[in-house]
């Protein structure tokens, strides 16, 4: 018999599909929109300047279309009475597990984006400076019950967290 | 609050062990305004002396006027600290007040003292002082008394580590064995040790804004290299290097495992004291220990050595002074490295037979041993075809190098091993700088099972431990392997997260 670490059991709000995608859109569509621009105004310089639009432009907008889907696949999570288990990434996967007894702070964490998609992330904070787990893109009112049971359950853990 | 003299001080600080020492504040001790004078005092001599050298004018005098000027303003620093700080230790808490124009007030709890180190420096030892830093473990930061009496800083030590201020039953782990010094010799750094003396004259060179063709025997130097054969020049500065090297590696080892001693105080916290010219007294309590690490780098390795280093909880990685201050031993033999950790472990779980990883890690070392010299050959063999005056046979360099990539490739793989050993996991890796972690299984505090792509085709993983001393992990190895290991080591955490399986594990859906 082999043993496997199945997935997390819950995953992430659809609507971080869209966040993510807005994410890695931000940087691209400010550069494009200028060389664009610019093309439209300077004709001598361009095939240069539409170059330079199509090398921003490609790899940025394959980026968003590959990477949230990506991410919304692989990202999910799930909490017990004894551990918080998440799973992340989209290139390099990691599941991470930390025993409840070991927590030490649970925070929400809002970008100004997640907040405009009604988004929020739970961070879960060991004494390992690597050992802390960041839950992104769960609806904000989840969050909130979310950070609420597990602040109250650590407390209720017996243990120095260390 | 007028301070006690030294000589008070003294008596009731002996006087009454083990209760509250001194009801009130006491100064730090008043020869520490000394040491401050030797910030003045030191430097100037090899200043002076330059300007006297190179003969007085503006370029060299006024640098060295502002360079007075910062150092007699430390010394007016530290005056100036002598006179503003106060500590005291109650029966509940150690208290510091300090500043002048900023008052800090800082007080820790006694029973969070986590370790008490004393440091003494050539000025502070020359006035019999000593540096007290007191460490409040992971949350808090500590502080740090500069400077109070040496037989007063140790009564100190005592008396915060809570060991009993009875008789001395400390019991002598490791001492320095003066044929170890061989391994100085080993040491990565001979290179750049060997390095540093031209660095550093240089620097001072342009600091005085001194031009090198003004140095006479530098014109005089260049002028003989010049005449000489290349191939001759690059002997002699490789010899030079060397030498130089060698010889600062000796005096660095010297200088800091002189008179080592590892010992366990009554109170089961380690002591580790060394020094030559500046002496430290290092505490670590053992609550704090979280496992060791077996360090061999390559030039160590060959010559049998290793280091040895305490995982200690609440250390900060980057933070090179605690890094060296976790050493257990000096670069030794490595069966004394694995007697010294198997005394401190209660076993010897550095020993034990490693399980080792599928041949898909070998695979993966291989590949990317040999797949980055590809490109690198083929742009050498067009740099030969195109530019007339490269070597045409120079791409040939490209394999050349992997030489040395194929087995380090073989020996990182042939490292890979993890096991379990009484209380410890065990994990080892790195094929240059070889390292072998037993960790305590009880502290560990998180899994993470990370995958690349190229790890998920081959079915392999990096397990990752996490623990307040840090993150140590288990490299490539087999999925199946890592989760029961994990599973093995910290037994029911993982339980609700795993399934078993007959066929390959389907990709997350949603």
């Amino acid at each position: 018999m082999r043993l496997e670490l199945r997935p997390p059991r819950h995953q992430v709000d659809p609507r971080a599909v869209r966040w993510w995608t807005t994410q890695a859109l931000v940087p691209v569509v400010p550069p494009v929109l200028v060389l664009g621009l610019l093309a439209l105004l300077i004709p001598p310089a361009r095939a240069w300047l539409l170059l330079s639009l199509a090398v921003v432009a490609v790899p940025g907008v394959a980026y968003a279309a590959i990477m949230p889907r990506r991410r919304y696949r692989v990202h999910r999570w799930e909490t017990t009475e004894d551990a918080v288990y998440a799973a992340s990434g989209w290139v390099w996967y990691k599941a991470r597990v930390a025993p409840m007894s070991r927590i030490q702070t649970v925070d929400t964490v809002r970008g100004p984006l997640q907040q405009i998609f009604k988004l929020s992330g739970v961070k879960v904070t060991t004494a390992s400076a690597a050992g802390s787990i960041t839950i992104q893109g769960l609806d904000h009112v989840l969050a909130a019950d979310l950070v609420e049971r597990l602040t109250a359950r650590t407390q209720a853990v017996p243990g120095d967290a260390t | 609050m007028t301070g006690h003299d030294m000589a008070g001080r003294d008596v009731t600080g002996c006087g009454t062990e083990g209760r509250d020492v001194s009801g009130g504040w006491e100064r730090l001790d008043r020869r520490t305004v000394g040491t401050g004078l030797g910030w003045v005092i030191g430097p100037a001599i090899p200043a002076t002396a330059v300007v006297a050298l190179a003969g007085p004018s503006p370029r060299t005098v006024i640098p060295l006027l502002a360079l007075l000027t910062v150092f007699a303003g430390i010394a007016v620093l530290v005056t100036l600290r002598y006179a503003t700080t106060r500590f005291r230790v109650t029966d509940e808490r150690v208290e510091l007040r300090a500043g002048l124009l900023f008052r800090r007030h800082r007080s820790i709890p006694r029973d969070r003292v986590r370790a008490v180190d004393l440091t003494a420096g050539p000025a502070h030892r020359l006035f019999g002082l000593a540096v007290v830093r007191v460490d409040a473990g992971e949350q808090q930061a500590g502080l740090r008394l500069d400077a109070i009496a040496g037989p007063r800083a140790e009564h100190l030590r005592r008396l915060l580590l809570g060991g009993g201020t009875a008789a001395q039953r400390d019991n002598t782990l490791a001492g320095l064995r003066p044929r170890w010094i061989g391994f100085a010799l080993l040491s990565s750094w001979t290179p750049l040790i060997g390095l540093a003396p031209f660095g550093a004259f240089f620097r001072v060179l342009d600091i005085f804004g001194v031009e090198p063709a003004e140095v006479g025997f530098l014109r005089d130097a260049w002028a003989a290299a010049s005449t000489t054969s290349p191939a001759l020049l690059v002997v002699a500065a490789v010899v030079t290097v060397t030498v130089i090297g060698l010889v600062g590696a000796l005096a660095l080892y010297v200088e800091v495992w002189w008179r080592f001693r590892l010992s366990r105080e009554s109170d089961g916290a380690y002591r580790v004291r060394r020094g030559l010219l500046t002496t430290r007294s290092l505490s670590l309590e053992e609550s704090r220990l979280r496992g060791v690490e077996l360090a061999e780098p390559a030039p160590l390795r060959w010559g049998g050595g290793a280091r040895l280093r305490a995982l200690v909880a609440g250390m900060k990685p980057d933070d090179s002074e605690e890094r060296t201050s976790a050493a257990l031993l000096p670069p030794a033999p490595r069966v004394t490295a694995l007697r010294v950790a198997a005394q401190v472990l209660g076993g010897p779980a550095l020993e034990v037979p490693l399980r080792p990883h599928p041949r898909a890690a070998l695979r993966r070392r291989l590949l990317r041993a040999v797949w980055p010299l590809v490109p690198a050959a083929l742009a050498l063999a067009g740099l030969g075809a195109w530019l007339s005056w490269v070597p045409g046979a120079l791409w040939l360099l490209a394999p050349a190098c992997a030489l040395v990539t194929v087995p380090l490739a073989v020996g990182a793989y042939r490292s890979l091993g993890h096991g379990l050993a009484g209380p410890y996991l065990v994990t080892r890796y790195g094929a240059a700088l070889r390292r072998t972690v037993a960790l305590r299984r009880d502290g560990v505090i998180g899994w993470t099972f990370g995958t690349s792509p190229a790890q998920r085709r081959r079915g392999l993983m990096t397990l990752t431990a996490a623990t307040a001393a840090g993150a140590y992990r288990v490299k490539d190895v087999g999925v199946g392997e890592g989760v029961v290991f994990a599973e093995e080591a910290v037994p029911g955490l993982l339980a609700p997260f795993l399934v078993s399986s007959v066929s390959p594990p389907a990709p997350p859906r949603s």
